[in-house]
């Protein structure tokens, strides 16, 4: 029996539903088993593209709530629905579907698994800042990214040759512009380069004929030019709009009964207002050194 | 065409001279016959760790504890080999080594300050500066927006574990500057930071805490503290692990359930790391 659905219409409500269905259950369970107190920690593990977001939402539970541990470690989505299966997190956090290696070992392994939306992030194509291209349309990106486009000048750029820049298969991002750019028929171009995200945007970043997708808040210094994609630039606005259509889910997943501690932070995640917007993740920074930040002397 | 083989045979032969350590390594740990001991080995900055803990699993479970150094890698390959039972990793896994089979339990989190002498104007720098500075290629902390002064850099001697952590993590495996000054101790360190207004030095937090005096930067506009640690964020933090290779046997689980818990959490907190649970 599936507890949740995949869908990321019903977003919140639905989510908190599923967890709280599963509450009863739990404390009951925990009692019988030790009279230790449990840690009062979650494991999350898995996208990149998601980890800022949680990390930020880690350290105000972990002020909000004294004496818990939220430990965040990245690996990408593969990997963090594989710390699922063997009980090495409590909880995924995922941006895209898993590689299909990853998708038949949940599906061997017998575990299930319960997704809790979270929001979705705008994908968009990245290039060098000096490549003269602004615009390219879903057809467009789509015979790049499998080759049958390999010079600019098929797209209004200068006559070079395309240089494409992909990740791993375990990451969320690089599946889930799988599923919106190529569709089921066609794959990624043998000739792409397969990097990590950093390595990516270092790549393009030194690399003028270069092209690649990330999900835009990974950009954190607009290391890249960021491409409108059928004349629509991704954006808060465009996204909540729905005109932006690029779009790749964040997700929480558990196993069917997720810890007490993983609730709870699944609750006070889905508390959060207006998760769409960016400001809420823009939390105060914690001095934790005696001395008083020097305003000339940030770099 | 031929330079192209030429260039792939020379590489074939490196990646072979690189590994071939790794296999004599993995080799000479072949688990003795008969043999009920738990065999750890990996990772030098987790050996007193494990020592601590291996002491206390055997007042509980009776089972004799082995513990040996030889780095991340070799421990991943032993394990992967079942020539050993955990693998003791100062790092994730990367790329092709994150199989299924591999099962990855965080223990313990470290992490690196940036400190300066309290003199010192700044009080945040980005990564990339501070490798700048630990390279000396940055040598003025004008060049930093600081006074026209040139920049004394203080480190632990090599063979430390905070000064591989900082080439591995900070340097990224670039080197040193030669002009370098090296203190034996974390308090000689720190008291050269004291003493010379224009130090910059490195204190792995496996070191202890930082007395009130001596400011951590920010890196990249993140504050060291617990909070930023344990998500992730401060730059310069690694993760520890126990790793554990296809089906284990019980005293295995055992002694991972032991470091997970309260009490293997209080031996990591007491070894100087960031308990995780």
């Amino acid at each position: 029996m599936k507890i949740c659905d995949n869908t990321l219409a019903g977003t919140f409500r639905r989510a908190l539903m599923c967890t709280a269905l599963l509450a009863p259950a739990l404390p009951s369970m925990a009692l019988a088993a030790d009279k230790t107190p449990l840690p009062r920690t979650v494991h999350i593990r898995g996208s990149i593209a998601f980890a800022g977001i949680v990390q930020a939402l880690a350290e105000q539970y972990m002020r909000n709530n004294p004496g818990t541990a939220v430990v965040v470690s990245g690996g990408g989505t593969s990997r963090g629905y594989l710390t699922l299966l063997d009980n090495t997190a409590d909880m995924a956090i995922v941006s895209g579907s898993a590689s299909e290696n990853t998708e038949d070992e949940i599906a061997r392994s017998g575990v299930k698994l319960v997704n809790v939306p979270f929001r979705q992030v705008a994908m968009a194509p990245a290039v060098h800042f000096s490549n003269p291209v602004n615009d390219l349309s879903l057809v467009q990106l789509r015979e790049i990214f499998s080759g049958r486009i390999s010079n600019w000048k098929a797209v209004g750029g200068k006559d070079a040759r395309i240089d494409v820049y992909i990740g791993p298969p375990g990451d969320g991002i690089t599946n889930a512009w799988n599923d919106k750019v190529l569709g089921d028929t066609d794959t990624y171009t043998p000739r792409a380069r397969n990097a990590d995200l950093e390595q990516r945007i270092s790549g393009v970043g030194g690399d003028p004929t270069g092209i690649t997708y990330l999900a835009t808040e990974s950009l954190k210094n607009q290391e890249l030019k960021v491409l409108s994609v059928n004349k629509v630039m991704a954006g808060a606005d465009s996204v909540a709009s729905g005109r932006y259509a690029l779009l790749a889910p964040l997700m929480f997943v558990t196993r069917e009964k997720p810890s007490p501690e993983a609730q709870k932070f699944l609750q006070f995640v889905g508390s959060l207002s207006a998760p769409i917007s960016n400001s809420v993740f823009a939390l105060p920074p914690v001095s934790t050194t005696s001395a008083k930040p020097a305003a000339s002397g940030t770099r | 065409m031929k330079r192209r083989y030429i260039a792939g045979a020379l590489a074939a032969a490196l990646v072979g001279a690189a590994a071939y350590p790794a296999w004599q390594w993995v080799q000479s740990r072949r688990r003795p016959a008969g043999q009920n001991a738990l065999l750890i080995g990996g990772a030098s900055a987790m050996y007193d760790l494990n020592v601590a803990l291996g002491k206390e699993f055997e007042k509980r479970y009776g089972v004799k504890v082995i513990v040996e150094r030889g780095g991340s890698l070799q421990g991943l390959l032993a394990a992967k080999r079942h020539a050993i039972d955990i693998a003791a990793m100062a790092r994730d896994l990367e790329g092709a080594e994150a199989e299924p089979q591999a099962h990855n339990h965080l223990i313990a989190r470290d992490a690196i300050a940036i400190v300066v002498n309290a003199k010192n104007p700044i009080r945040h720098l980005r990564q990339t500066l501070v490798r700048d500075i630990l390279t000396g290629k940055i040598d003025n902390w004008k060049t930093l927006g600081g006074p026209d002064r040139l920049i004394e850099v203080v480190m632990r001697p090599r063979h430390t574990s905070t000064s591989r952590y900082v080439s591995e993590v900070v340097l990224a495996g670039a080197d040193l500057s030669l002009k370098s000054h090296f203190r034996k101790t974390r308090d000689e360190l720190l008291d050269f930071i004291r003493q010379h207004p224009d130090a910059i030095g490195c204190v792995a937090t496996d070191d202890g805490g930082l007395p009130s005096d001596i400011p951590a930067l920010e890196i990249d506009n993140i504050p060291i503290s617990r909070e930023t640690i344990l998500s992730g964020r401060y730059p310069f933090e690694r993760s520890l692990y126990l790793m554990t290779y296809g089906k284990t046997r019980k005293e295995v689980l055992d002694f991972i359930a032991l470091a997970e818990s309260p009490a293997g959490q209080a031996i990591v907190d007491r070894s100087g790391f960031i308990p995780v649970r």
